[in-house]
C-alpha cells in the first residue's frame, strides 16, 4: 500500500513539475515527425525515437526530480519516515516506466510496429534501466551541471552500440548481452531471440538496481552529515 | 524511554562528541543547550538513527538505535532546523503526502493547520510561504502521525514573538498529552520555559545537567534591587533575597511606602551557562 501511495505521489510530482505536460508535447511533435517519414523508414525511426526518449526519459527526469528533492531537503524528511530504500526507488522507477511506456506505445502504434507486446516490453524494461541509471548518478552528485556531465558517458555506452547494431554496422547475437542492443531488438521485433533480450535486460536491471539501492541507502545515511 | 550511555562520535579522526550519558523519562521535555557547532544537532541525529557509526549505547523505546529498522520511524517525529517540504505542493498536500507514509492513526490535518494559524493558507504553495510559515508547517508535519517521541531542532528559529509563543504552547500541549520531547536549542528562554531538564553541551561534551530551576538557583538566592528618593536624589540599593528582613532601609521604605522600584535579580539560564562553560550561547 505504501508503495502504491508513493508511486501515486511520484505521478503527482511529475504532473506538478510539468514533466507529464512536456511528454504530451513531445508525443505530438514525434507523431508529426513520424507522419512525415516515408513508410519504409517509419519503424526504424520509431524505434530510435522510443529508445532515445520515452525509454530514456527516466535518465534525465528522474535525476532532475532527485536533484529537486535534494535542493528542497525533502530527502531528510523522507529519511525519517518508515519508507524503505527499495520503496523509494521502485516508486520513482514505476512511475517513469508507466509514463514512458504509454508514450512509447502511442509512437509504436502510430508507426505500425506489429509485435506491440514486445515493443512495449522493450520500452518498459529499458525505461526501468535508464531510470535506475539516472537515480544512481543523481544520488552521487550535487548539481545539475555535474548531472548533465555524468550522463554523457552513460549515454554513449548505452546508445552507440545499440545504434551500430540497429544499422547493421556490427551484427552478432553476442551483442544481445548489451542492454541497449537487447532493448533495440525487442522494440524492432526483428529477432527470434526475444527471450535472450529479456534475460539480458532483466539481468542488467538487477545489477543496476542492486548498485542503486546501495548508493541510495548510503545517500540517505549520509544525510546525517557523515561521509561513509 | 531514551537511554544514552557513554556515546562518542566522530565525523573525522578527531572526536566530535565524547562520553555523553543521560536518560530521558516518558513525558519529559529534555533540552540540549549549547552554542552553534557544539554537537547538539549531531547528538540528535544519533538519536533519530541518521548517524549510526557511534560508539556506546543509544536506546530509544528499548531499541538500540544503530540496529533500527524502518518501523522505528512510526513512533518518532523529527522537526529539522530547516524546512524540508515539497515547495511545489500546497501545505495540505505536503501534510497529506507525509501522513500517508505512516501506518498508524493520524492527527486531524485541519485541526493542526488551524492550531498553527495556517488553515487559511492550506491551499497555498509552500514556495509562497514565509520562513516562519514554513517553520510552523514543518513542525506540524513532524507530529501528523502522532509519534510518542518528538525531536525538535530549533523549532522557534525564524519565528516572530507571537508565533514563537504559539509554537511553545503547542510543544507544552504535546508534553501534556504524554509525549516525550527532545529539544535542541541555543535559545535559553525557550529552554527555561519548556524544558524539565537541560544538558549543557560544549565542544561535544556534557558540562552540566539539571532542571533549569536548579541550575539557576545553584548559587543560592538572587539579589533584590530597589530604588528610592531621599532629599530629591534617587538612590539604588540591593540586598540578598534571603536577607530582606535584615535590611533596615528596605523595611523602612516599605513601611513608609516610598519605594520607587523593586526587582529580584536572579541569574538567567544564559548567565549560568556562561559561568559553567565559559561560552556564550549564540
Amino acid at each position: 500500500m505504501r508503495l502504491l501511495r508513493l508511486t501515486l505521489g511520484e505521478f503527482y510530482f511529475q504532473f506538478k513539475y510539468g514533466i507529464l505536460l512536456l511528454y504530451c508535447l513531445i508525443t505530438v511533435v514525434y507523431l508529426c515527425v513520424l507522419g512525415m517519414i516515408p513508410q519504409g523508414a517509419k519503424i526504424t525511426t520509431a524505434v530510435i525515437l522510443v529508445f532515445t526518449d520515452p525509454a530514456a526519459m527516466g535518465l534525465f527526469f528522474l535525476g532532475a526530480v532527485v536533484l529537486l528533492e535534494k535542493s528542497q531537503r525533502v530527502n531528510c524528511s523522507l529519511a525519517v519516515t518508515p519508507i524503505k530504500v527499495s520503496e523509494y526507488i521502485l516508486a520513482k522507477v514505476i512511475a517513469f516506466m508507466i509514463t514512458g511506456t504509454i508514450v512509447g506505445g502511442i509512437l509504436c502504434i502510430f508507426a505500425g510496429i506489429e509485435q506491440l507486446f514486445f515493443a512495449l516490453l522493450g520500452t518498459a524494461l529499458s525505461s526501468v534501466l535508464f531510470s535506475l541509471c539516472g537515480l544512481l548518478i543523481a544520488v552521487k552528485i550535487h548539481s545539475l551541471n555535474q548531472f548533465l556531465l555524468a550522463t554523457v558517458p552513460l549515454e554513449i555506452v548505452l546508445c552507440i552500440p545499440a545504434f551500430l547494431y540497429l544499422f547493421n554496422v556490427i551484427r552478432s547475437p553476442f551483442m544481445l548481452i548489451h542492454p541497449g542492443v537487447a532493448a533495440i531488438e525487442l522494440l524492432k521485433n526483428s529477432t527470434d531471440f526475444w527471450y535472450l533480450c529479456i534475460i539480458s535486460l532483466v539481468f542488467w536491471i538487477g545489477v543496476v538496481f542492486y548498485i542503486s539501492k546501495k548508493a541510495t541507502a548510503k545517500f540517505f545515511a549520509q544525510m546525517g552529515g557523515v561521509k561513509l | 524511554m531514551i537511554k544514552v550511555e557513554n556515546v562518542s562520535f566522530s565525523y573525522t579522526k578527531a572526536p566530535f562528541i565524547s562520553n555523553i550519558s543521560f536518560q530521558v523519562e516518558p513525558g519529559e521535555i529534555f533540552g540540549f543547550l549549547g552554542p552553534s557547532g557544539a554537537g547538539k544537532s549531531t547528538l540528535q541525529k544519533i538519536l533519530i538513527g541518521m548517524l549510526t557509526s557511534y560508539n556506546g549505547s543509544v536506546k530509544v523505546n528499548g531499541l538500540e538505535v544503530k540496529n533500527h529498522d524502518n518501523s522505528f520511524y512510526e513512533t518518532i517525529g523529527v522537526d529539522f532546523e530547516f524546512p524540508s517540504l515539497y515547495e511545489k505542493l500546497t501545505a495540505r498536500q505536503n501534510l497529506n503526502f507525509f501522513s500517508s507514509l505512516y501506518s498508524g492513526e493520524k492527527r486531524n490535518i485541519e485541526e493542526l493547520l488551524s492550531k498553527v494559524g495556517l488553515l487559511s493558507d492550506a491551499e497555498k504553495r509552500v514556495s509562497d510561504f514565509s520562513k516562519g510559515m514554513k517553520s510552523r508547517l514543518n513542525f506540524i508535519k513532524s507530529i501528523v502521525h502522532n509519534p510518542s517521541i518528538l525531536f525538535l531542532d530549533e523549532p522557534t528559529s525564524g519565528l516572530d514573538p507571537t508565533n514563537s509563543s504559539l509554537l511553545k504552547d503547542m510543544i507544552l500541549a504535546e508534553k501534556a498529552s504524554g509525549k516525550t520531547i527532545i529539544l535542541t536549542t541555543h535559545n535559553m528562554e525557550d529552554a527555561a520555559k519548556l524544558c524539565d531538564r537541560v544538558v549543557f553541551i560544549v565542544d561535544g561534551s556534557m558540562k552540566a545537567m539539571d532542571t533549569p530551576h536548579n541550575l539557576i538557583m545553584r548559587k543560592g538566592a538572587g539579589l533584590l534591587k530597589y530604588s528610592y528618593q531621599k532629599d530629591g536624589i534617587e538612590y539604588v540599593s540591593e540586598c540578598p533575597l534571603n536577607a530582606t528582613h535584615k535590611d533596615e532601609t528596605l523595611l523602612s521604605l516599605i513601611h513608609s511606602n516610598q519605594l520607587l522600584t523593586i526587582h529580584s535579580q536572579e541569574q538567567t539560564l544564559g548567565d549560568v551557562f556562561m559561568e559553567i562553560t565559559g561560552r556564550k550561547l549564540s
